[in-house]
Formats: C-alpha cells, structure tokens, sequence
C-alpha cells in the first residue's frame, strides 16, 4: 500500500471516529474508540492483551488470523515506576494504536514469512532502508505513520510545530497532550518526516478534488 | 551451542502456531536495541511467548472513550 492510500485511510478512521464519539476532539484521543473503529472498518475482533514479561526489547506485538478475522495485540506491562521494568501509558497508547494500523495497512505481501530477517531488521534498523523495498520493513514504518495520523492528527501538527520553535511548547509538552511517546512526536514533527507528510496529504488533498470534479 | 538457537526456536514455535492455530502474521514493536543482538531479541520474544502461554497476562482496556 502506497502512503496516500494510508493517509486516505487514517482520514476515514477519523472521520469515522468524529462520527462516533461525542466529544471527538477531546484529548487525548481514545484507543478503545480508535480499535473500534478499525474492527469496524477491517471486520476484524481485536483482543487487546496486557501480558507480563520482563520487556526491554519488545514494547508489542500483533498475532494475526485471517481465517477467524481476529487479531491478538500483545502489549508490555505498565511501568510502575522510572527505571522499572514496563512502559508508560503513552507507549500502551501508541503501542495498541500501531499494531491495530498494520490490520489497515498491510496485506499478504507484507505478511513476515521469515522471522530471522523481520528480528534483525527491528536490531539493525539501518538495514531498512537497505532493505526498503521488501515490505514487511516498509509495514513497520508505514504502521507508525498511520498510528500517529490517528493519536497525533496531521491538521494539528503545525501550530505545535510553531509553538515549540517560539519556545512556548517542548516536545514532552505535546507529547502529554496528546499521550504519546515524546520519541514519536520528535520524529513525526522532524523535517525527516514533517514535510514529506505534508506533501502526501496535499497530494492526497488533489487527488479527492480531482476525483469530485 | 548454536550461534542462532534463540532465533531458531522462536522461528519454530510460530512456525507451530501457524500450523496449529492458523497464525497469518506477526508483527512487533521494537523498543530499546541499541545493545541488541537478534539472540538477546529473540530470546526475550521467546520469554513473551512463554508468558502468552502460561496465560500470564490480561485484558487491557483504556476506559478512555468520551461517548456517554
């Protein structure tokens, strides 16, 4: 999938989201609405599944079955402290979110076949974009995209951007804001992805208008 | 040892859950790696599975809807 189909995706879960809740912009956005959503959409159940191991190099994971049309989203347990084994209830937030989008995003071509290549790819995280032409890797970042379009939405990004460059924001401001991880609202709001983003919504923008014409 | 035993036998049980239960696709969020090996990585992705199995877990829920 192409990522103005993701971004044309992401906009009908929001637009479905809109749709359903009756206080749709109030923040943070709601996972449980959000997964909803996408079982809506994908005709998927979501079993939504906190499990407890020691996590530090795994924050989640997604089971799929396409012959039972379920999907199981593993999810790291909840930090009780700094320094602590877990992750934070941003990281729950996103990792839910991110794994459920990989049901909106991916298809047999992107499906992991072979788990030594998909481990080092998630170790080396280089060799993705050596590697970027093979699919699975290119679902992991497609995935992140899709999840923040929905907890972060792109309309919103901009005046975050100009109140961190007056100095008026941090990051972890609107990371709290919006109850996601500060590392993905860095990236999300970087000129690594910033701009390229903005030039497939307005890509994505032509193409509807060209298409009500 | 075999250099590649962690990764072979987490390849293994989803090989087995393939078979077994139908598994279509799996997927992970990576976290901190920056002194990860794919052995340490998948052993910790073995360690998940045991707990999966073991049933050591529960539902998440947000409880964060804003409908009525």
């Amino acid at each position: 999938m192409f990522l103005p189909m993701i971004l044309a995706t992401t906009r009908r879960i929001r637009e479905d989201y809109k749709q359903y809740c009756l206080n749709a912009s109030t923040l943070p956005l709601s996972v449980d609405e959000y997964l909803r959503r996408i079982e809506e959409y994908t005709d998927f159940q979501i079993e939504l599944i906190e499990v407890n191991w020691r996590s530090h190099q795994i924050r989640g994971s997604i089971h799929r079955f396409d012959a039972s049309r379920t999907a199981k989203i593993y999810v790291a347990p909840r930090r009780e402290a700094p320094g602590k084994i877990g992750i934070t209830y941003c990281e729950q937030r996103f990792v839910a979110v991110k794994e459920a989008c990989h049901l909106l995003i991916d298809h047999e071509d992107t499906y992991t076949t072979a788990i030594a290549p998909l481990i080092e790819s998630l170790v080396f995280p280089g060799s993705r974009e050596i590697n970027s032409l093979m699919e699975p890797m290119q679902s992991e970042v497609f995935a992140v995209v899709a999840a923040m379009e929905l907890l972060f939405p792109f309309e919103q990004r901009e005046e975050h951007i100009e109140q961190i460059a007056q100095g008026k924001l941090s990051y972890f401001d609107v990371a709290n804001k919006f109850k996601v991880p500060e590392r993905q609202v860095f990236w999300i709001l970087s000129d690594m992805a910033h701009p390229a983003l903005k030039k497939y919504h307005e890509l994505l923008n032509d193409i509807l208008k060209q298409r009500q014409k | 040892m075999n250099t590649n035993s962690e990764v072979t036998k987490f390849s293994d049980r989803v090989d087995l859950l393939r078979s077994q239960v139908g598994l279509s696709d799996l997927k992970f969020y990576a976290g901190e790696v920056s002194e990860s090996s794919p052995e340490t990585f998948a052993h910790e992705a073995n360690l998940m599975l045991d707990a999966i199995e073991s049933q050591n877990c529960k539902p998440l829920l947000f409880n964060d809807t804003h409908s009525a």
